[in-house]
């Protein structure tokens, strides 16, 4: 299930990406697949809008794409995580975690503990 | 290896981004189709998934463009369409495109093919080891200056210098030698060198074959070695590894090869001309062996010691001359301190290119840095035409949105276009170019052969395409920050360029200037070279044949050498078609001869004043066959043979016996010590060392006094001295078999190739004049169709009005030759200034000659009034209707 309703933030879809990725090579459509399958459907990105994303993480170097057999038998370019793209998705996690942490505690916050 | 990271990702882009493209579309078609596959398997129909995969997917051609910025950059996709849209403007405007091309083309081109020249004649080291260490000495004679700046070396002073010069690490004497080859095919005659021992060793050069010569190898007898240079082994010997030890037969005699100089070596040649096939010992005669002021034979190399300078070792050389010259030279019979002695040191780069060439370099690298410069306000020129041309285009693109940078790029973009393909062709231009002027050198010419196109070449040719390229982008760059948009898309086309009128007017008059400067230089040549040619043709040079007669048989005394000739002018006399036949040393115009003081008895002079004159000596047919007319007296004749007497030139006669009758006059001349007076029967012609000598102080004395072996056979026939030659040569061989005659020519060729160098300098600099005027003419005509075209309107309605051709084309045409006036005056008086430098190369015509400068005035004023003619027929042609619709 891929579509979902919570609106993504610009600067998330290259994270998920990245994350997606790093569990194993995935095409295009697997990414996708993947990324609604871990967030239970609550993500929705606009389909074609993951290529420009995908094109531009390859070129800085944190993904490699190869071509190859997709599991139904048809040519599919595969994306890979590079070890400079593990590294990435190491500092994006802790920056988003500690962001995360940080918004969650703001918001959580009442007047009398403030 | 690992390219840098944008160089990579635009060689991908380049020349992957077609597989890109394909790549790209390929995973957009896998995803719809298992997106649409996901569907049906959710119970949608086929057609009905394939649409909603689609709708999907969302915007195809956004995420298509995103992606391939993303794989390209965008910087580089942006010059991608840059350059697309550059060439679509070149196709658009084919003129513009070809003019700026060739413009460009030419600069860049004559620019380096003059570069090539120069840096492979003058500015590359000589391939020499430690080559700014070597000179060559040359001796002066203060006293003597009329006759010759600075002499050779005389051998036994060269000794003196050896013992007490120690500034020198080393010197070699060396002089030229020719010899006839015989017992390998035809004879023929190879040209030598006679060198001493440890000559090569003081170059830095090893043999690649055997060794060089031994000291002990200089002494009389004992000097029958050669070494050969590496193209005489390959043609001789065929490049045979066991020609060490094999005897070689020269002038008769046999000669034992020790050592085979490698193919890099490059002789020095101090005395131009081609280059050694053949190296002996040289072997100084006792007669060379004295100290003195005279008898300058050798060529004289030296390389410095190694922390010795030039000034040091000059002093050196001079404390050693100071003294011979306070001894005098009793053989010389020149008394102590009667003449002053002094060395010269020249670096032997300066000494083995020449002054002349060194600059006619310099002139040429200045005419094609004139014509860069023309070059460059052409294209300036051009491209403010262009540009007012675009500026509606960018005030439109400017309103939609476009920002200013971005069209700035668009700009330099296609400047970088447009100067790129302008240096290739120039490259290429300047490939051919080089190889042409190699080709055409004349044989004067020194180190031609080493005019290549060197890496340092293809650079400047860069750095011109940069020069280019930054004109071509900042101009129309600086032009597009001045205009306010709106203004220009208000504007009519004549409003938008007025401003820029003016500049481009500037540009049209500073090229009209620096073509009138480079046209008066060319024709001050071109004149020069005719005086010179008319000059050189005081004598009668048709049906003349010349040739050196070497004979491989040594001769041990003069009175052989006169029999042999003497024997070969009688068969050559009785060859058919022969009107006279003589030997002779030296030719006309081919250098001097032997020098000597000139006095008579019945016009003495001070001991010291010294008039040296050309001792030519010659047989009894010699005034005939090189057509010196007869002025006074009688020529030589076989009934003088035995009597002391002699002819003289006209120059001779009135310089030094003013005011009275030479004929019976009395020459007193002592060679060998022994005075002679000589009595003078005949006045003849006047004739020269040089085409640009003035005429000699000439001497001709019989030739059965003095003959040497090897002199130049002239014929004079009554047919075509081509027809004539089988039957001259076959009359010389008829008298001794093995007599080798290289190179039969006339004596036309060879006075022709005595003003060759100066032709090709001439030739070159025309060539540049040539380019500068079309180029102005180009300008100029740019210029003009353009402020017609402003006018367009108004010639129209004039015209409508019933105005007269004339009066509607008054003011174009007057502005026409303001702008050339204004350039003509500039130019002019600029050659007026520069006319200095130029007077070195010009004769028989003052830089300043006036007839020079109103030519160049007429032909600009010509040049200005064809570029009028063609905008100005368009002008009238035009109908009213179409003049007052184009706005």
């Amino acid at each position: 299930m891929i579509t979902g309703s919570t609106q993504i933030l610009p600067g998330m879809l290259d994270l998920l990406i990245l994350k997606a990725v790093s569990l194993q090579p995935e095409h295009g459509y697997g990414v996708l697949l993947r990324i609604g399958q871990l967030s239970g459907g609550a993500l929705q990105i606009e389909q074609g809008a993951l290529y420009p994303a995908l094109y531009r993480l390859a070129r800085r170097g944190w993904l490699t794409a190869s071509w190859g057999i997709s599991e139904n038998h048809q040519r599919a370019k595969f994306y890979q995580l590079t070890t400079a793209g593990q590294r990435r998705l190491r500092e994006e996690t802790d920056a988003w975690e500690s962001l995360a942490g940080a918004m969650a505690t703001v918001l959580k916050a009442r007047l009398e503990e403030a | 290896m690992k390219l840098p990271a944008p160089l990579r990702t635009w060689m991908s882009f380049a020349f992957r981004r077609r597989q890109g493209e394909r790549d790209m579309e390929e995973e957009f078609r896998f995803h719809l189709r298992r997106r649409a596959e996901d569907l049906q398997r959710q119970g949608m129909p086929a057609a009905m998934a394939e649409r909603r995969a689609r709708a999907e997917f969302g915007g195809g051609e956004r995420y298509r463009e995103e992606c391939r910025e993303a794989l390209a950059g965008r910087w580089w996709l942006e010059l991608g369409a840059d350059v697309r849209y550059g060439l679509r403007q070149w196709r658009r405007k084919p003129g513009f495109t070809a003019v700026a091309l060739l413009t460009l083309a030419v600069g860049i081109g004559a620019n380096v093919a003059v570069f090539s020249m120069l840096q492979g004649i003058l500015l590359s080291a000589l391939p020499y080891s430690r080559s700014q260490q070597l000179y060559v000495v040359h001796e002066i004679v203060p006293q003597w200056s009329g006759y010759g700046k600075s002499f050779q070396v005389n051998a036994g002073n060269y000794l003196l210098w050896q013992k007490r010069c120690p500034a020198f690490a080393g010197m070699a004497e060396m002089g030229e030698e020719n010899f006839v080859l015989t017992g390998r095919g035809d004879p023929r005659q190879v040209r030598g060198a006679v060198v001493p021992a440890g000559f090569f060793a003081l170059l830095g050069t090893r043999t690649q074959l055997g060794r060089g010569f031994l000291p002990v190898e200089q002494e009389r007898g004992r000097d029958q070695e050669v070494v050969l240079a590496d193209d005489m082994w390959r043609r001789d010997f065929h490049a045979d590894p066991a020609v060490i030890g094999r005897d070689v037969m020269l002038n008769g005699a046999p000669y034992t090869v020790v050592g085979v100089l490698p193919p890099t070596f490059r002789f020095p040649a101090v005395w131009g001309g081609d280059a050694p096939e053949i190296f002996k010992p040289v072997v100084l005669a006792s007669y060379d062996l004295d100290p003195g002021i005279g008898n300058f034979r050798y060529s004289v190399i030296a390389r410095l010691r190694p922390g010795a300078t030039a000034e040091q070792a000059l002093r050196e050389l001079n404390t050693v001359e100071a003294g011979i010259a306070r001894r005098g030279d009793p053989v010389r019979h020149i008394a102590p301190g009667q003449f002053d002695l002094r060395a010269q040191l020249v670096p032997l780069r300066t000494a083995v290119v020449g002054e002349a060439t060194a600059r006619a370099l310099a002139m040429l690298t200045g005419a094609a840095a004139l014509l860069l410069l023309i070059v460059c306000a052409n294209l300036a020129n051009l491209l403010l035409a262009r540009s007012s041309d675009r500026a509606r285009e960018v005030a439109v693109r400017g309103a939609l949105g476009a920002n200013r940078g971005r069209l700035a790029r668009q700009f330099v973009t296609e400047g970088l276009l447009l100067a790129t393909a302008g240096g290739a062709l120039g490259l290429a231009l300047a490939f051919a170019g080089v190889r042409l002027l190699v080709r055409a050198a004349p044989l004067g010419i020194p180190r031609v052969e080493n005019v290549h196109f060197h890496m340092s070449v293809v650079l400047v040719a860069v750095g011109l395409a940069g020069v280019a390229a930054l004109i071509f982008s900042v101009l129309p760059v600086l032009w597009l920050a001045r205009i306010p948009a709106a203004a220009t898309l208000q504007a009519t086309t004549a409003q938008a360029g007025r401003g820029r009128g003016r500049l481009r007017h500037g540009l049209v008059v500073v090229e009209v200037s620096l073509c009138a400067l480079l046209l008066t230089g060319a024709l001050l040549l071109v004149r020069s070279l005719a005086r010179v040619t008319a000059a050189s043709q005081w004598m009668e040079q048709q049906n003349v044949l010349a040739f050196p007669v070497l004979t491989p048989g040594a001769f041990h005394a003069q009175a052989e050498i006169g029999r042999f000739y003497d024997a070969v002018l009688e068969k050559v006399r009785q060859t058919p078609g022969v009107v006279a036949a003589t030997f002779t040393p030296v030719l006309p115009l081919r250098g001097g001869s032997w020098g000597d003081d000139v006095v008579f008895r019945e016009a003495p002079r001070a001991p010291g004043d010294t008039q040296l004159g050309d001792f030519y000596f010659i047989s009894p047919d010699f005034t005939q066959a090189m057509g010196l007319p007869l002025l006074q007296g009688r020529r030589l004749s076989e009934s003088d043979r035995g009597r002391d007497v002699v002819l003289i030139s006209d120059r001779v006669a009135r310089q030094l016996l003013p005011g009275r009758d030479p004929i019976g006059a009395h020459l007193l001349w002592s060679p060998n010590s022994k005075a002679v007076a000589r009595e003078v029967i005949g006045v003849v012609g006047d004739t020269r060392t040089a085409p640009e000598a003035s005429p000699a102080l000439a001497i001709y004395v019989p030739l059965w006094s003095f003959a040497e072996p090897g002199e130049t056979l002239v014929v004079r026939t009554r047919m075509t001295a081509a027809a004539a030659a089988p039957a001259v040569r076959q009359a010389v061989w008829a008298v001794n078999p093995d007599a080798a005659m290289p190179r039969v020519q006339t004596l036309q060729s060879l006075l022709a190739a005595s003003t060759a160098p100066r032709r090709y300098e001439t030739t070159l600099a025309a060539l540049f004049a040539l380019c500068a005027e079309a180029l102005a003419a180009i300008g100029l005509y740019g210029v003009m169709s353009y402020a017609v075209s402003l006018r367009a309107h108004e010639i129209g309605v004039r015209m409508a009005l019933g105005a007269r051709p004339v009066d509607v084309l008054r003011p174009v045409l007057g502005r026409s030759l303001g702008l050339t006036g204004l350039g003509l005056a500039l130019g002019l008086g600029a050659a007026k200034l520069l006319a200095g430098l130029l007077s070195g190369f010009l004769y028989g015509i003052s830089p300043n000659d006036p007839a020079t400068y109103l030519l160049v005035a007429l032909l600009l004023t010509g040049m200005a009034l064809l570029a009028v003619y063609g905008p100005a027929r368009r002008a009238l042609g035009m109908s009213p209707l179409s003049a007052l619709r184009c706005e």
